[in-house]
């Protein structure tokens, strides 16, 4: 279990351009959940998901990862296993010059034993649909393929969370599919905990829990569902919402009896012609 | 007059093991005044169609004409179509390399040989254009700025070319919901106030399908298909098919009307599905399922 | 397009020398270039080139890709070999004016141009033949004993590697810059030295720039992956040495010995 109580976070504090990342953020993660945090650049989710690593420690409160502290320096290598991270660039988190070296990296860093790694590598490989490109140079690939090389690479070192910031942010529609069924698959079938950060709202109806951010504070949380039929809410803070949601809305409006809380397009027709 | 392109062939690497067709007999007019929408994937060809279209890439055959001027004619100076079609490369941020707003702004400008009291008024318009405030950002290093306000600023550096067509690839690409909302409106603007014609590559059909009055599909190096949006997206099946699909509420009133409802199918924006649904919608289909 | 580039010069194959362990071929070319600074009269430098024929048809990579990597290198030989014919003392056979050729001179131009060729040559048998990530990997192990005196041999490896992961990318970002700049006028083609060097600029602050700020996600990205420098990190590929590198090793030494004899 994740456990973030009470976080606050500053960049440059007790400098002019301090900036108030995060603001009294409190949040649990239960291990095998789909976690979607949402919200627009500079709102603190960014910030947030580096929190749950070490890679930044808290200015107050606590962040616990299966009840160690991130504050404690013993426990940085223990969470940082635990804990997966996969970025927006795809370039800029490959540090081999093929497939099969890069997922290594990781797993060299924790001092695994070759044949294990190369098992290993040889199924995360699978998982990811990469196989056939395990002797590739990572710059020859599509920026979807990369982002699943990064995804390979984290898992391949069994971490209990992963934690993915803008994950497909600078991914052409083909890329950004690829990457989410690759992360929903390895929520479903392998229990994954998921943190996924994304502005994208196809990809916020897909997490268990969809939580909102804005201004360095979770503003709401709750299914997608809950969260997504406060439509004049989420249009106040220009966040997208999906557009049939929009109008299920509308349609609610006009006739409370019609359904406010729709979200694909499959549910909208089943909804319309019974 | 317009841009013409005609028969227009690109072939990467000619002559090597890794030759490919990047295009394959394009054949397109875009009439001055337009907004033209062009989709496609990643490796369709349209990021090489649109490098044509100021001779940063020259066809391996046919012709790409510019207004009166064609772009492999050998005593044309290049710099000449460079300022007529301003060409907004994908996160053009990346370009901004001066110390100033006001100096990176006014590069273009100064290459094309303006006078320094010129390029000042032209930075002014051209910040303006973006909704940018002259004063309080002219000095300011564009390292500085936040992620939205450096694409604009690296906008207005091609507006400030003062080009009469305006070429932007994906220039939503990476930004939040309301970073991609403010582009998108700029955008408009250009169209409408200035005048200049746009041409808008994205993958994106919803983003484009707001915008521009054509489309321009392309696959594989060809056009597939160009119209009104409305014609465009009656190919329902065949978008799909190519994996470029159609906008949501397009798809859903294609699914509707599979099911037998009378609804029109060429709609694209939420506003004309609340009404549509709202004319149609057989009553009592409120009720929870 | 730039990115197709190949980095290295890597010719993949099976034969032999390929198959040798990287650290083998590093000690085997410092071993033959000891040789070929040891021969000094026609014997010697016929065995030293018979053996580089040999390594060369071992290595089953075609002669033009050697004399490909000596072209760039023609003009030095050439100086070199010219400035012996004509600055050595001993027998003259030809004069022009303070111009004077002797025997002495032309033996010396001729096999200090062989001796520089063959070093180009068979310096390029390693390189050919072995992949710039196993290049690395040789020189992390031969360095690592010298750890205990500063010297930084896996920080040396890892920059390499990620130089020769990185180049391809900054290539491309290259020309993407060239292309954004020129769409807004530039030219880089035409003006005088000066000029051209200032039209430059637009080119390596956004590029740097760049480099920067990946330089930054990355060390970001490997420090989230758990890494901490070259303490307790296991390899995937770890360096083995076979009968082989001891063949090879052997057939050097023996070239080195003979040299040393017959000289």
């Amino acid at each position: 279990m994740i456990q973030v109580e009470k976080l606050y976070h500053s960049y440059s504090p007790g400098k002019e351009n301090e900036t108030l990342a995060l603001s009294d953020v409190s949040l649990q993660i239960e291990k095998g959940e789909f976690v979607v945090v949402l919200g627009h650049n500079g709102c603190g989710k960014s910030t947030l998901a580096k929190h749950l690593n070490s890679l930044l420690l808290p200015g107050e409160g606590n962040v616990m990862i299966d009840g160690l502290n991130t504050r404690e320096e013993d426990n940085l290598w223990e969470i940082r296993k635990k804990v997966g991270m996969v970025f927006q660039n795809p370039d800029n988190q490959l540090v081999a010059t093929t497939v099969e070296e890069d997922i290594a990296f990781g797993m060299e860093n924790l001092g695994i034993d070759p044949d294990i790694m190369r098992e290993r590598i040889a199924e995360v490989l699978l998982k990811v649909k990469m196989s056939e490109f395990r002797n590739k140079a990572p710059h020859l690939l599509s920026g979807g393929q990369k982002q699943r090389v990064a995804i390979a690479g984290i898992i391949a070192m069994r971490p209990d969370y992963l934690v993915l910031d803008e994950p497909t942010a600078m991914l052409d529609p083909e890329g950004r599919r690829e990457v989410i069924e690759t992360i929903s698959q390895l929520n479903k079938e392998e229990e994954l905990t998921i943190i996924l950060i994304t502005h994208f709202m196809e990809e916020a109806v897909l997490a268990d829990r969809l939580i909102v951010m804005e201004n360095a504070k979770i503003i709401t949380q709750g299914t997608p569902r809950e969260v997504f039929s406060k439509v004049e809410d989420l249009k106040k803070l220009r966040l997208d919402i999906p557009q049939v949601t929009e109008i299920a809305y509308a349609l609610h409006k006009a006739d409370p009896s019609f359904p406010a809380d729709i979200l694909t397009i499959e549910e909208m027709v089943n909804q319309i012609c019974r | 007059m317009p841009i013409i392109l005609q028969d227009v062939y690109y072939t990467y690497q000619k002559g090597t093991p890794n030759e490919a067709d990047a295009l394959k007999g394009i054949n397109l007019e875009i009439a001055e005044g337009e907004f033209l929408g062009i989709i496609g994937h990643t490796g369709s060809g349209k990021s090489t169609l649109v490098q044509h279209l100021n001779g940063l890439v020259l066809p391996t055959s046919g012709t790409v004409q510019v207004d009166e001027v064609i772009t492999t004619d050998k005593k044309i100076k290049m710099k000449d179509i460079r300022q007529k079609v301003g060409l907004v490369f994908q996160y053009p941020e990346h370009q901004l390399f001066e110390e100033t707003v006001e100096k990176d702004v006014g590069y273009g400008p100064d290459n094309l040989g303006f006078s320094e009291q010129e390029i000042k008024k032209i930075v002014k318009e051209a910040l303006l254009a973006v909704q940018l405030d002259y004063k309080a950002i002219k000095d300011k290093s564009p390292f500085n700025l936040s992620g939205g306000q450096k694409r604009r600023v690296a906008i207005a550096g091609i507006i400030a070319m003062k080009p009469k067509y305006l070429v932007l690839d994906e220039p939503t690409a990476g930004l939040d919901p309301r970073g991609r909302e403010e582009i998108l409106k700029q955008i408009q603007k250009l169209h409408k106030e200035l005048g200049i014609t746009i041409i808008l590559v994205s993958h994106s059909m919803d983003d484009v399908a707001r915008v521009a009055d054509r489309l321009v599909v392309m696959h594989q190096g060809k056009i597939e298909m160009s119209g009104k949006p409305q014609e465009v997206f009656t190919k329902r099946d065949r978008l799909n098919e190519i994996g470029l699909g159609v906008p949501a509420v397009t798809e859903l009133f294609y699914r509707l009307s599979e099911k037998g409802l009378p609804v029109s199918k060429d709609i694209f924006t939420v506003e004309e599905a609340i009404a549509a649904l709202k004319r149609e919608l057989p009553k009592g289909v409120g009720t929870r399922a | 397009m730039l990115k197709d580039i190949t980095i290295g010069q890597y010719f993949s194959g099976e034969s032999f020398i390929h198959k040798m362990d990287p650290r083998a071929k590093i000690f085997a070319t410092v071993i033959f270039m000891t040789a070929l600074f040891t021969a000094r009269d026609t014997l010697t430098y016929g065995v030293v080139f018979g053996f580089s024929v040999f390594i060369i048809l071992l290595s089953q990579i075609p002669v033009i890709f050697y004399l490909k990597g000596l072209k760039p290198l023609l003009i030095i030989i050439i100086l070199t070999s010219v400035m012996h014919f004509f600055l050595t003392p001993g027998e003259e056979i030809w004069s022009w004016s303070i111009l004077v050729l002797t025997r002495e001179g032309l033996w010396q131009g001729f096999f200090m141009g062989l001796r520089l060729a063959l070093l180009v040559i068979v310096t390029s048998v390693l390189t050919l033949s072995t992949t710039p990530i196993a290049l690395t990997d040789g020189i992390e192990k031969i360095l690592n004993p010298f750890k205990r005196i500063g010297v930084p041999a896996h920080e040396l490896a890892m920059m390499m590697t990620i130089a020769l992961r990185f180049i391809p990318t900054l290539i491309e970002e290259t020309e993407k810059i060239m292309n954004a700049q020129k769409a807004r006028g530039a030219d880089f083609e035409s003006g005088s030295l000066i000029k051209r060097a200032k039209a430059l600029i637009p080119i390596l602050v956004p590029l740097f720039i760049s480099a920067f700020r990946r330089a930054d996600d990355l060390a970001v990205a490997m420090e989230a992956r758990c890494y901490r420098g070259g303490e307790n990190r296991t390899r995937l590929r770890a360096l083995a040495y076979t009968s082989r590198d001891a063949v090879g090793l052997a057939f050097t030494v023996a070239l080195l010995v003979a040299i040393v004899y017959l000289r």
